[in-house]
């Protein structure tokens, strides 16, 4: 429920926005701050006490009605008014219109054998190649789009020196692909069969939480992950709306 | 994560149906750069096969190809069911393990799939639950759709045929099948629904938009002035110079339409200067209306926004709504074009019947006063009938709560998909020997993937300054591929030509005399050179210097909104000489 400023034509659909825009240019006005702020007493023990209203497992669609809404959004918004910079994800209490994930994005361990790993990939950059010409050669192939009997053919017609790149037909080169990633079993193809009635289609998908592992597993992305929402402020205290983590869903469902 | 889907035509009648998928946790600009290798093909769908809309077998097949898609993405995400509310742990490549709720958020595809798998009928929106008739309208605060609702009370509908008033507009849109994500954990269908910028707004209105442009300058006669100017627009960094006019363009592609949404107004400004005594209001008016919708689509492109910027998003939008309708009229559909003609022809029959023998003199006014009357009831009718409701209207209405919630637009629009589908599946359709391809394609984006992957960890290795064999660093720096650092970048001069060694090849290139190089080339020294690098004053000794022509300067921009992303522009003076074989090109700097 977007509410507008009385004072000036600025519009506001966040509570808090519109609570922190009233207080910074219509500082004078207390009586009518005084008056809009009236909501705080509502429910104290929400806002306090996050668990009380605990962890509902219930389908969305069962959730409280707009009444209950309503109070839970005043008292998101109070628990974040005073933050103007960007808040780890352990400040902020709240009780949300949507079910909270208890412990979502939680530490709870280290890898196994995640440094060995690690060192393994420095010590041996190009495993299962044995060297980095084998696995030039290969991107080479797999890149320029090379069909499987040029391959075959490069290697039989003598060009290529197959020993110092370790593999010497298509069907070796495949082998090491195959076990150059390491974590390729979470991206195993699976086949499914359709019957519409008439005919059999095939078609093909993945493991969706295999995908989603994989994903997160690599260490490409390790420096722009990220795994709680966060609340962004521009230097004059206005709320920005950037990424997916600064917007308001991921605060809803996981804090 | 966002999933995303999308048709791909093959060559004649083949088709696929990817579905891919990538994760929230990446920032967009990661996850949807080309070389992140982020996005995953999750699925290789069946495509059913295409039916006519009458028979009554076909209807039953339809049901039935709505049933098995449904199982299929049932098969699909059946992993996540349990998942989604106890929590899974998953290693994470800081090397520590979570506990992770992977759930569906977002189902980035275009209006015609989000419809199907929604199962709701063409001109339903996914999101809310707006009557057809109210589309076109400014009308927000529906009440969003509750699918799961739909999936209780549709049998019932259908068995009784009874229905309430409230039952009524709900269940009005809903088309055969169910909708697909409904049976998820902790999956909200409605919120599914992303705002897509590539087919609501660059292919969808602006392309209306034109449309009604060519109508409303055709009508006032300025579309030869509108073509002129459209082919003298200057060359400016990064915009494209259109080489067509407007209407001898036959296909547009939504980098082009992004493209005419940049300099739009200012050709349609300029089309329409000095109006005549009744047009101003008329020209006024629609370039207004022009104005409102661009600067609304200029807004959606921010890749951060701030309360204000949204608020400015909806006032825009407030505004196009509001005098939208001075281009009604040229968005007549046949019918009421239909009945606009039997409403005049009515009209002519009835004047026939009544009219009496009229002087020569006052015919003229007759007449004119006659088509008054015309225009003004055809006017009425248009405006009456309402034509503006069409669902990419109503669609820009949820961009900016969209904004809100789930952050900037521009990362879901359905563009990231269009290179899945060329890496990950027309590449490998095509090194297929077309039997079977869908195992070929699927088995060869696979090796790519493997090795791509390979290379980017150990370029994350690198910049974390972990030391590395030496011919890895090498293989590294030659291979191109997204640099996860920042590179400050300067200002660098470019371009040389063959022949040029001194400054009398200078001279004879490009056509100025000796004696004013020397003597300008003397001037700028003295005013602008410490004195240890000053040029010699000698004429024969500057006559010797070596000269290398520079016809390049490029210069790093800051990417809007962006801290460390640089935009490189090519300033470029080619003197007399042809550019890329279409003419010289010589650009303006201000310095």
């Amino acid at each position: 429920m977007p509410s507008k400023c009385p004072f000036c034509r600025r519009k506001y659909s966040m509570s808090g926005a519109y609570e922190k825009h009233l207080r910074t240019a219509h500082a004078g006005l207390d009586i009518v701050l005084a008056s809009t702020v009236q909501y705080i007493n509502i429910e104290p023990g929400v806002l306090h006490n996050p668990d009380a209203s605990g962890r509902q497992d219930s389908d969305y669609e069962s959730d409280p009605g707009p009444a209950g809404l309503e109070s839970d959004e005043f008292c998101r918004d109070i628990s974040y008014e005073s933050d103007t910079e960007v808040l780890d994800d352990a400040t902020s209490a709240s009780a949300g219109k949507q079910i909270r994930y208890e412990g979502a994005g939680e530490v709870i361990g280290d890898v196994h054998g995640f440094e060995d790993e690690h060192s393994n990939l420095c010590e041996d950059p190009w495993a299962p190649f044995n060297s980095a010409q084998g696995f030039k050669l290969a991107s080479w192939f797999i890149d320029g789009k090379v069909s499987k009997s040029r391959i075959n053919e490069y290697f039989s017609s003598g060009l290529g020196n197959a020993e110092s790149v370790g593999y010497s037909s298509m069907h070796t080169l495949e082998n090491h692909l195959r076990l150059l990633d390491p974590y390729s079993q979470y991206l195993q193809w699976f086949e499914g069969q359709v019957e519409d009635g008439q005919r059999t289609l095939p078609f093909f998908y993945r493991d969706v939480l295999g995908c989603v592992r994989y994903l997160l597993r690599q260490i490409a992305y390790r420096d722009d992950l990220v795994y709680a929402p966060r609340r962004e402020y521009d230097p004059t205290g206005h709320r920005i709306y950037a990424e997916m983590h600064t917007a308001d869903w991921w605060w809803d469902v996981q804090v | 994560m966002s999933d995303q889907t999308n048709l791909t035509n093959f060559s004649g009648d083949k088709k696929a149906w990817p579905v891919y998928l990538t994760i929230g946790n990446l920032p967009s600009a990661r996850r949807n750069s080309p070389g992140s290798m982020a996005v995953l093909l999750l699925a290789l769908l069946p495509i059913p096969p295409k039916l006519s809309k009458s028979s009554k077998a076909d209807q039953r097949q339809r049901k039935i190809n709505a049933d098995t898609l449904q199982d299929v993405f049932e098969l699909i995400f059946a992993p996540l069911q349990g998942v989604a509310h106890s929590g899974v742990p998953i290693d994470c490549a800081d090397g520590k393990v979570r506990l992770c709720f992977p759930i569906l958020s977002a189902w980035i595809a275009d209006h015609m799939e989000n419809v199907a798998l929604h199962g709701l009928k063409s001109n339903a929106c996914p999101k809310c639950e707006v009557p057809t008739h109210e589309l076109g309208t400014n009308a927000k605060n529906y009440r969003t759709r509750d699918y799961a609702r739909y999936q209780r009370y549709k049998p019932e509908i259908q068995n009784a045929g009874l229905e309430s008033d409230d039952d009524h507009v709900m269940c009005d849109n809903l088309g055969i099948g169910q909708n697909i994500f409904h049976r998820l954990d902790r999956v909200s269908a409605s919120d599914l629904y992303k705002p897509d910028m590539l087919h609501t707004i660059y292919l969808g209105l602006f392309k209306h938009m034109m449309d009604w442009i060519e109508g409303f300058l055709k009508k006032h006669g300025r579309l030869q002035a509108f073509d002129d100017v459209w082919k003298a627009l200057p060359p400016y960094p990064g915009f494209l110079v259109p080489k067509k006019a407007y209407r001898e363009v036959t296909q547009w592609q939504g980098k082009e339409m992004r493209n005419l949404g940049r300099c739009i107004l200012g050709v349609l400004a300029v089309a329409l200067r000095q109006p005549g005594g009744a047009q101003a209001i008329p020209f006024k008016r629609a370039l207004r209306c022009v104005r409102a919708l661009v600067d609304f689509n200029m807004m959606a492109q921010y890749r951060s926004h701030t309360p204000d910027t949204i608020a400015y998003m909806e006032d825009y939008l407030d505004q196009f709504h509001s005098i939208s309708d001075i281009f009604l009229e040229f968005r007549v559909t046949k019918r009421t074009q239909a009945k606009v003609d039997k409403q005049r022809k009515e009209i002519r029959r009835q004047r026939a019947l009544i009219r009496e023998p009229v002087v020569p003199s006052q015919r003229r006014r007759i007449c004119d006063d006659d088509r008054d009357e015309e225009n003004e009831l055809r006017m009425d009718m248009i405006h009456g009938e309402t034509p503006f409701n069409f669902i990419k209207m109503h669609l820009l209405s949820h961009f900016c709560d969209h904004i809100r919630q789930f952050g900037n637009s521009q990362m879901y629009s359905t563009e990231i998909g269009e290179l899945a589908h060329k890496t990950q599946i027309m590449d490998g359709w095509r090194q297929s020997n077309k039997n079977d391809a869908a195992r070929q394609i699927v088995d060869s984006y696979r090796r790519q993937h493997a090795i791509r992957m390979r290379l980017l960890n150990l370029e994350s290795l690198q910049a974390h300054g972990v030391d590395l064999l030496a011919d890895v660093l090498q293989h590294l720096d030659r291979t191109t591929s997204t640099g996860s650092q920042p590179v400050i970048r300067r200002r660098i001069l470019k371009g040389h030509q063959e022949d040029v060694s001194s400054v009398v090849d200078f001279s004879r290139i490009s056509g100025v005399s000796l004696q004013i190089i020397y003597r300008e080339l003397i001037r700028y020294s003295r005013h602008n050179l410490p004195t240890v690098h000053r040029l010699p004053e000698d004429h024969a000794l500057l006559r010797s210097l070596p000269v290398e022509i520079l016809t390049q300067l490029e210069i790093p921009v800051h990417a809007f909104q962006e801290a460390d992303v640089y935009e490189i522009y090519c300033a470029r003076s080619t003197g007399a000489l042809h550019f890329r074989n279409q003419g010289s090109r010589n650009d303006w700097v201000w310095v």
